[in-house]
């Protein structure tokens, strides 16, 4: 971490921990047709760093991050979010809280069509009914820059490559210096150059502004960009990894499909 | 293929219910109509022969009292029998009730009454009445009571009710009493038996004779004909609606079609052909049709027979009958709500069949929608602008009512098919200018509101309908009011006189004054004189004339006099009179029309200084406020009038009918444009609906990046305001201009005065602010589906 420039650390909480859980539980459906997505989650992701979640299809992946980013409610469970405990929200203090603390950026279908991608980048703030001051504008600046995608800023999303689409919604994750980011599959619909650029990106926000970053993959090139990585499986987590290569995730992924 | 026909209709059930509903309403109002004819024409031709009971001849064509009188006192001494109907209109004094009341006849002859003796007896001597039931309980006389008509004292001996009949009046006199009111006695006909044709047309030459089940019968004919007129006139209120109706059934249609690019793309690539894809979705349609018309008829014969119950039990004297619908409208309005409904989805259905089984392979959800104004439609779009433009201007030119239909036909067709360049420029702007108030939810809405041009105009252009129609009707009629009171200033300066030729009492004035409604009273000093040998009094002008309200031109001049109607008939028109008084003459000319100051002669101050010294107060004048109850001011006019021996002079009752009558006629139009505004609202619910469906993922991303449910509620709502807003101002707009084009070719041609256009500000703004609250109610539905996606809905392809 050469340049730790961002002034402001926005994840750190008291312990350091940007994001917990505790006994998760998701149930989908009932009786014979129930499924239980999480099994008794624990788990702490740490502020500052880039932690990936792996698993294979159906590992509850995805569920555990959309419990995390309060887009759905646990069965059971709490979760806490920049010292925020979730359950305790309704659903309008929930959203506000997603708006104001959590940064989202998905897989596909990340931004609003008929918005260009500077508006696509300023929503968050738009919808809070702030006003663009200096220091949202500075930021605003240096996420751009950081992104390059200073010269696409006039377009709509029709007229960008997939690659400078999850760039403009990183660039929105980013500028309201949110407590975490959240990112679901980020490469899933990207060339191999394409992914490079956003999974650098992503460790480079993490890096330079000091960036909670939660990623959720099955891709291993991707995960091996993570500082962390937690392997989950049924539900559960099975292992947790700090900077694996591809080596030790491959094996860690075997020894869960085993 | 029919296996994907049916499971879509099950599927897409509910996306259809606005199509549905439009089908549904417009066959619905048909049979209502239906209804209404049959009950009228049942109701009114089995009144038609009541009054004839008994008789077996009838005179009609007879007008004068005089004639009428003569025809009775012939068949009585021939030793027939005979009555007469018709009504004389009086005022009515019963206890605390005043006002104008009818008084009709009750034969002499018991063969030939007609009326139902429901209490007490029949009239036997002269000065006895029967009160009618409903009037009875109206006025709150019952047998036993005095009453007071035409300023003449009345016995009320019974109580009877007309039955179906269609003359049925407040009283029934015997004919010695009634033939007496000879001024207000309107005849309709007599009704004779016991004598021959002959013996009439010897004594009234030009009374008609005819059997009485001749006559009953060209009456029923006549009624039959009215009605059809009448519905005639109601059908063009459902073409409209059931244009409305085809415009909301074609964009739900073309949305829905969109909506299932990628299915139909799929059944094509697994190798359905262009036409069994045609096939499946006309079929699609045509089920729809079928069911809808069905419910429709269903609605309209529940709605149409409660229409005309609720009628019959509140105003019985409306006389409706029994509604039975004739088989043949069944058919007919099934048949249109079928047609319309396959018909308004023919170019949705066979655009279908240009999806290419490629676009199958196109990620759902991401298909762009986006649809452009093509260089074509804005060409054709200013062709018929310009045809329509110069057939309005040759109207307003040539005072031309086909060129004016015409050019307004092409140019609202041009608009519509301008819309997707006007329609969404105009949110945007609507959009900017609430922007400050809104915020992002605004902006959202607006871009939103926008984002397919075509899909917005047609939403809107269904409202626009309505609207623009509506506004030009009460542009219309707001005009023709002004330009009917633009009249009734010249034909009745002033509210009210009373008369009198014997000097009127000293506190005449303040009693006058007093009474609640009347705004200023002048007295008019005059003398009594002779005009041309005629005894009259006869009235100087005010000092003060601003108790007159209306048109001073017809005030006599220097050396004029205003000489009443009556009495320049009598004189024959004469180009000049002799005015004589206590030995004086002078020698004066009538001024160019016949008075409408009263019935008393008026000349200026000089002329009657020169008549008399010692003028006294023979006449009053008075304005009155437009807000007071008429029957309440008459009436009390009237008791002032008998304690002061003067006569009332009233032109308030005919100023307040014919202002009831044009408030009367804008509500009946209004509300019958109200069900194509109906069927319009129901298609912005239905566009909103879709698009909520359609913007599912957006939707479930904007949850997720922190908008809350009631700011994406909010966002439906603003959009569907803006939609429904642009709609109502640019038909207010049209339709204003339109208003202004048929006030130039219709109203100012018949008026003196020029320009009489009238723009109710406050009537078209209500317009707006309806057309916007009512699409506030059409946004409930689609923004509580909208506000239910959760933020975690479709937004991993997992």
């Amino acid at each position: 971490m050469t340049q730790t420039s961002a002034t402001h650390s926005p994840s750190a909480t008291a312990d350091g921990i940007a994001a917990r859980a505790r006994a998760l539980t998701k149930t989908y459906g009932r009786g014979a047709t129930e499924v239980q997505a999480l099994r008794g989650v624990d788990l702490d992701l740490p502020a500052g760093r880039f932690t990936a979640i792996m698993g294979p299809s159906g590992s509850g992946k995805s569920t555990l991050m959309h419990c995390l980013a309060g887009l759905d409610t646990p069965t059971s469970g709490e979760v806490t979010v920049g010292g925020q405990q979730l359950e305790r929200l309704d659903d309008t203090a929930l959203t506000r809280f997603r708006r104001d603390h959590i940064g989202f950026v998905f897989q596909a279908f990340n931004l609003l069509p008929m918005l260009t991608a500077e508006q696509n980048i300023l929503l968050p703030i738009d919808l809070s009914g702030r006003k663009l001051n200096a220091s949202t504008q500075h930021r605003f600046d240096d996420v751009v820059d950081v992104l390059g995608i200073r010269e696409r800023l006039g377009h709509r999303p029709s007229e960008l490559s997939g690659g400078q689409q999850q760039r403009v919604a990183i660039a929105r994750a980013l500028v309201t210096e949110p407590d975490i980011v959240f990112a679901d599959e980020p490469t899933g619909n990207l060339d191999s150059e394409s992914s490079r650029e956003v999974l650098d990106f992503l460790r480079r926000s993490c890096r330079e502004f000091g960036q909670t970053v939660v990623m959720v993959t099955h891709e291993i090139d991707a995960a091996s960009y993570a500082d962390d990585v937690l392997v989950l499986a049924d539900g559960q987590i099975r292992a947790h990894l700090e900077r694996p290569t591809s080596e030790t995730l491959v094996s860690a992924l075997q020894g869960v499909r085993a | 293929m029919r296996t994907v026909t049916l499971a879509s209709l099950r599927l897409y059930t509910r996306r259809y219910v606005a199509a549905f509903l439009a089908v549904a309403i417009g066959v619905a109002f048909i049979i209502t109509i239906g209804a209404l004819n049959a009950s009228a024409k049942d109701g009114l031709t089995a009144g038609a022969g009541q009054p004839y009971r008994g008789s077996t001849l009838v005179a009609s064509d007879v007008y004068e009292v005089a004639d009428a009188r003569t025809i009775v006192e012939a068949v009585e001494a021939d030793g027939g029998a005979a009555t007469v109907l018709g009504y004389a209109m009086e005022p009515l004094r019963a206890g605390a009730s005043n006002g104008d009341s009818t008084i009709g006849v009750v034969a002499d002859d018991a063969a030939l009454r007609w009326q139902e003796l429901v209490g007490g007896s029949w009239p036997r001597a002269p000065g006895e009445v029967l009160v009618d039931e409903q009037a009875a309980k109206s006025n709150n006389v019952s047998a036993g009571d005095t009453v007071q008509i035409g300023g003449r004292e009345f016995d009320v001996v019974g109580v009877a009710s007309a039955g179906e009949a269609l003359t049925s009046s407040d009283f029934y006199g015997l004919w010695a009493d009634v033939s007496t009111f000879e001024k207000s006695l309107w005849i309709d006909s007599l009704p004779l038996r016991g004598i021959e044709e002959g013996a009439i047309t010897s004594v009234a030459p030009e009374a008609v004779v005819m059997s009485t089940d001749d006559h009953v019968r060209e009456l029923q004919a006549e009624i039959t004909r009215g009605a059809d007129t009448l519905t005639l006139m109601l059908l063009v209120f459902v073409t409209v609606a059931l244009t409305v109706a085809a415009i909301v059934i074609a964009n739900t249609f073309s949305i829905l079609f969109a909506q299932r690019t990628s299915d139909i793309a799929m059944l094509r690539c697994v190798g359905a052909t262009r036409a069994q894809v045609r096939r499946s979705v006309r079929l699609e349609a045509l089920a729809i049709a079928i069911a809808s018309s069905v419910v429709g008829l269903l609605a309209g014969v529940g709605f149409g027979y409660g229409v005309v119950a609720v009628i019959r039990s509140l105003f019985p004297a409306v006389g409706l009958g029994d509604a039975a619908v004739a088989p043949l409208w069944f058919v007919a309005a099934f048949a249109v709500g079928v047609i319309v409904t396959v018909a308004a989805a023919w170019l949705p259905t066979r655009a279908t069949t240009r999806i290419s089984p490629l676009a199958a392979m196109r990620p759902a959800g991401d298909s762009d929608v986006r649809t452009t104004a093509g260089k074509v439609r804005v060409a054709i779009g200013a062709i018929l602008l310009a045809a329509g433009a110069v057939l309005l201007a040759l109207a307003v030119a040539g005072a031309n009512v086909v060129a004016m239909l015409g050019g307004g036909v092409l140019f609202f067709v041009s608009v519509l098919v301008l819309g997707p360049v006007i329609v969404p420029p105009l949110i945007r702007l609507a959009g900017k200018v609430a922007g400050p108030l809104t915020g992002a939810t605004g902006r959202i809405a607006t871009d939103n509101a926008i984002r397919n041009p075509k899909r917005t105009a047609t939403t809107t252009s269904a409202l626009l309908v309505g609207v623009t129609l509506t506004s030009a009707v009460v542009v219309g009629m707001s005009s023709a009011g002004a330009a009917v009171d633009e009249e009734s200033r010249a034909s009745y300066p002033i509210d009210a006189a009373l008369t009198s030729p014997s000097p009127l009492r000293a506190d005449a004035l303040d009693r006058v004054l007093a009474v609640p409604g009347v705004e200023e009273a002048v007295a008019l000093d005059g003398v009594t004189v002779t005009v041309d040998g005629v005894a009259t009094p006869v009235v100087g002008l005010p000092r003060d004339t601003s108790v007159i309200d209306g048109d001073r031109s017809t005030l006599p001049g220097e050396a004029e006099i205003a000489l009443p109607f009556e009495i320049l008939d009598e004189l024959g028109w004469p180009e000049t009179v002799t005015v004589e008084a206590g030995g004086r003459t002078i020698e004066l000319r009538p001024t160019e029309s016949s008075s409408p100051w009263g019935p008393t002669p008026v000349v200026d101050t000089g002329t009657l200084r020169f008549l008399t010294e010692r003028a006294e107060p023979l006449a009053l004048w008075m304005r009155t406020d437009d807000g007071t109850d008429v029957n309440d001011l008459v009436g009390d006019l009237e008791a002032v009038a008998t304690s002061l021996d003067a006569t009332l002079f009233s032109t308030i009752e005919k100023q307040d009918f014919i202002a009831t009558q044009l408030s009367v006629m804008t509500a009946v139009v209004v509300g019958l444009l109200g069900i194509a505004v109906l069927i319009a609202l129901v298609g912005i619910g239905s566009t909103l609906g879709l698009s909520v469906l359609e913007r599912r993922r957006e939707n479930a991303l904007l949850r997720a990046l922190g908008v809350t449910r009631r700011q994406l509620r909010a966002t439906l709502v603003v959009e569907a305001l803006l939609l429904a807003g642009a709609a109502a101002v640019l038909g207010v707009a049209i339709g204003t201009f339109f208003g202004w084009i048929g006030v130039k070719v219709m109203i100012e041609q018949m008026v003196s005065s020029g320009s009489v256009l009238a723009i109710p500000v406050g009537q078209l703004a209500a317009i707006v602010a309806i057309a916007a609250v009512a699409g506030v109610f059409a946004s409930v539905l689609p923004s509580r589906k909208a506000a239910r996606t959760a933020p975690a809905a479709g937004l991993t392809l997992e």
